[in-house]
């Protein structure tokens, strides 16, 4: 037992007195930790331009009281060939090492999509550091101009602020929420198209507007904020959002509604001569939140009047966005190819049916079926 | 320095999971997928069948048979040229396996967390830890199994609950996939996923209680298969078989999809940790057996003499340099075939033919 004591301390030694005081080491001071990468077709030629936002030390003006995650940023950008040699050039410009495990948003711009995402995520793909949760936004003008408007937004901490751009489809459902890992899980499978979260840049600000729609890996076009919260509808994903519809009681008068689901969205899919009739019922549930000068909901008939108002509104959307994303765009964002397969037993059967083909003839049959159940604080005036 | 330690029930359990869980962090659940696609859920359901019967087949032979193993069993069948057959096989068959794991698992900690270091020095630091943990004995490695299994089984049902979120009607449907040829004929090949039977065939003489072989063979192989199969549910949750994306390691993009709330990201660190911990037993097992296997065939008195020139070996044949292609090549084509050889036609007819022998001994005795 002695002897095996000895060996093993021995051997202990050693691997400590190898491993320990190297000076390979990489402690965090080697790093340059990013907060956010921006993509973009460089100005006057075929390169691509790689930007990173990085946090730089805010000692010299930091004020008291600021939290202790407060900082500023830098943003560096470099051009290259490829996202690896811009990060190569970025590591020997910058003299550190650059590393993404921090980074919360990734930005590719509107013209860059347009040509195509894949390869750009195989490539971060590849890059442990990269988190899932990443946040995907496609930018309408550089993405360049995104990080920048966001460095001067006020916010300490930059990368919260792409947090919160995106928390908000949580209660407007103007966009929908696009992570690295649901744009992976997108790309790697073949029963719906891609979308992602498309951000408006004007006047220095930066808000995120509507959803930005891929056939394949190329970007083909965008759902405004209006239509977006059909998409939440249709694909199960609407927490809660505000809707303005007509006041069937005054002429010239809105009334304000908000809306959640109080059950799935059904989606029921058929081949009705050579085209794919796609049926969808959806069950909104509204909560009037103003409505007019004169009101009166302890009548049932007044609130059966504004449940049909609230079904012909979101009828009439819900098709609007289908038709767009089908007759427009011809892509399946929704997947209905996927509720369709799952129809078959094996995929030979499907292969039969040549959806891709037919999937732009889609005819859609939406039937909603609102319930109003609450009028908030008042109930006539 | 004989070594004499018999491994307990608990452990025996253990040690088998352990093997099964070397193959699930390596890429055997996506082979599955990939060639049986969305039908994966029947085509588990099928080979689980298969290997169940196989399985109780091959433990209902064994089970004649006092404190012998497959070596000792075709001993017993053919003489020593027979027990030196299929002890050489078995050394291949292991150098073979132990390599090739190394080999991936070092390059997939290379690629994640080491690429600043040399893939040599990470090699090394499992060849030491294997050969100090074969030095000390099978007690050291049964107990570190003990202790890492549970954790490890945490950690993949940990991955499956949190990847069940994403996982639709459509990762599964079509329910018989490509199509019935392929999920029911093509996809029997798969059954070599549960290639831990191949160590029920020397596992006996090891165990303390050698009367409770049977059970704990069955307890291993219903947890094994509980593992390979949430494994394989998680994996279609992510993947397609359509996708041309074939992943190094797939069981390590599933846990980067976890996320504890805001505050517990990065979970697959944790993940890699107790990963490293199960390869460095799993080859300290496969170096045990390469030992007790050499002690059988050479009639060695102290199979720990040998740890180091079998470890210096498993180094050696690690330095073989192979490309992705070629690992992927051999653990999905030449290493499905040669368990599936192994467990269906070597092992059966040895023991069914052994049995043979002895009900004819017995019957010669008693006349």
């Amino acid at each position: 037992m002695k002897k095996k004591f000895r060996l093993l301390t021995v051997i202990l030694i050693i691997i400590i007195s190898i491993i320990s005081g190297n000076t390979n080491v990489n402690g965090i001071d080697k790093y340059y930790f990013v907060i956010a990468i921006a993509l973009d077709k460089s100005d006057d030629n075929n390169l691509l331009k790689l930007s990173v936002q990085i946090p730089s030390n805010s000692s010299n003006n930091s004020k008291e009281g600021d939290s202790s995650q407060s900082s500023n940023s830098k943003i560096y950008s470099v051009e290259g060939r490829s996202i690896n040699e811009c990060i190569t050039i970025l590591n020997n410009y910058l003299s550190k090492k650059i590393n993404l495990s921090h980074c919360s948003a990734l930005v590719i711009s509107e013209e860059l999509s347009k040509e195509g995402i894949r390869s750009y995520f195989n490539t971060f793909n590849n890059n442990s550091e990269l988190r899932h949760s990443c946040q995907i936004l496609i930018s309408s003008e550089k993405a360049l101009t995104v990080l920048e408007n966001v460095s001067t937004s006020g916010e300490v901490f930059s990368s919260r602020l792409y947090d919160y751009l995106t928390t908000s489809v949580n209660y407007t459902a103007y966009t929908e929420k696009s992570t690295f890992g649901t744009i992976f899980k997108s790309l790697n499978n073949n029963y719906n198209d891609l979308s992602a979260i498309y951000t408006l840049v004007s006047d220095n600000i930066v808000q995120t507007s509507g959803i930005a729609v891929f056939k394949n890996d190329k970007m083909v076009g965008v759902i405004d904020a209006n239509n977006s919260m059909s998409n939440s509808i249709v694909s199960n994903t609407l927490n809660t959002c505000v809707i303005t519809i007509n006041n069937p009681f005054e002429e010239q008068s809105k009334v304000d509604l908000n809306i959640s689901l109080y059950k799935k969205t059904k989606i029921d899919i058929d081949i009705l001569h050579g085209k794919p009739l796609i049926k969808i019922d959806v069950f909104p549930e509204g909560t009037i939140l103003s409505s007019g000068q004169s009101f009166d909901f302890t009548d049932n008939n007044n609130i059966k009047k504004v449940q049909d108002s609230v079904n012909l509104y979101l009828t009439n959307n819900i098709k609007e966005y289908l038709y767009k994303i089908t007759k427009e765009y011809n892509s399946d964002i929704v997947g209905f190819k996927g509720i369709y397969k799952s129809k078959f037993l094996t995929e030979k059967d499907f292969e039969h049916v040549h959806w891709d083909e037919i999937f732009q003839d889609s005819v859609y049959e939406v039937s909603v079926n609102t319930l109003i159940t609450s009028s908030q604080l008042f109930n006539k005036e | 320095m004989e070594n004499s330690y018999k491994i307990k029930n608990g452990e025996a359990i253990c040690l088998i999971i352990l093997l099964m869980i070397n193959k699930l962090i390596l890429n055997v659940p996506y082979y599955i997928v990939e060639l049986v696609g969305n039908g994966a859920i029947i085509n588990i359901l099928i080979i689980g069948i298969v290997d169940f019967i196989v399985l109780l087949i091959i433990v209902n032979l064994i089970d004649k048979f006092e404190s012998m193993d497959l070596l000792d069993i075709s001993g017993y069948l053919g003489g020593p040229i027979l027990k030196n057959i299929i002890g050489f096989f078995n050394i291949i068959f292991f150098y073979l396996v132990s390599s090739i794991t190394l080999v991936d698992f070092c390059n997939v900690l290379h690629n994640i967390y080491f690429s600043d270091f040399s893939i040599i020095y990470i090699v090394l630091f499992f060849i030491i830890g294997i050969s100090i943990a074969n030095f000390i004995g099978i007690e050291s490695i049964s107990h570190h199994a003990t202790f890492i299994v549970p954790l490890i089984i945490v950690s993949i049902f940990i991955t499956f609950f949190f990847t069940l979120k994403n996982l639709s009607i459509e990762n599964i449907t079509p329910i018989f996939g490509k199509d019935y040829y392929t999920t029911f004929v093509k996809g029997l090949s798969n059954a070599f996923s549960m290639y831990i039977i191949v160590y029920i065939y020397y596992v006996k003489p090891l165990l303390k209680n050698q009367e409770d072989f049977k059970k704990i063979s069955i307890i291993s192989y219903i947890i094994s298969y509980i593992l390979l199969a949430s494994t394989v549910i998680s994996m279609l949750s992510l993947f397609e078989s359509n996708s041309n994306n074939i992943p190094i390691n797939s069981l390590f993009l599933l846990s980067r999809q976890i996320e504890l709330g805001d505050f517990l990201k990065r979970i697959d660190s944790i993940f890699i940790l107790l990963w490293i911990s199960a390869s460095f037993s799993y080859l300290s097992l496969i170096i045990f057996a390469i030992n007790r296997t050499i002690k059988k065939l050479f009639n060695i008195s102290n199979e720990k003499m040998i740890t180091f020139s079998s470890c210096s070996t498993l180094f050696g044949l690690s330095l073989i340099p192979l490309n992705v292609s070629q690992i992927q090549f051999i653990e999905n084509t030449i290493y499905r075939y040669i368990v599936l050889a192994f467990i269906f036609i070597i092992g059966i007819v040895l023991l069914i033919l052994a049995n043979m022998k002895r009900r004819r001994l017995l019957n010669e005795k008693k006349i």
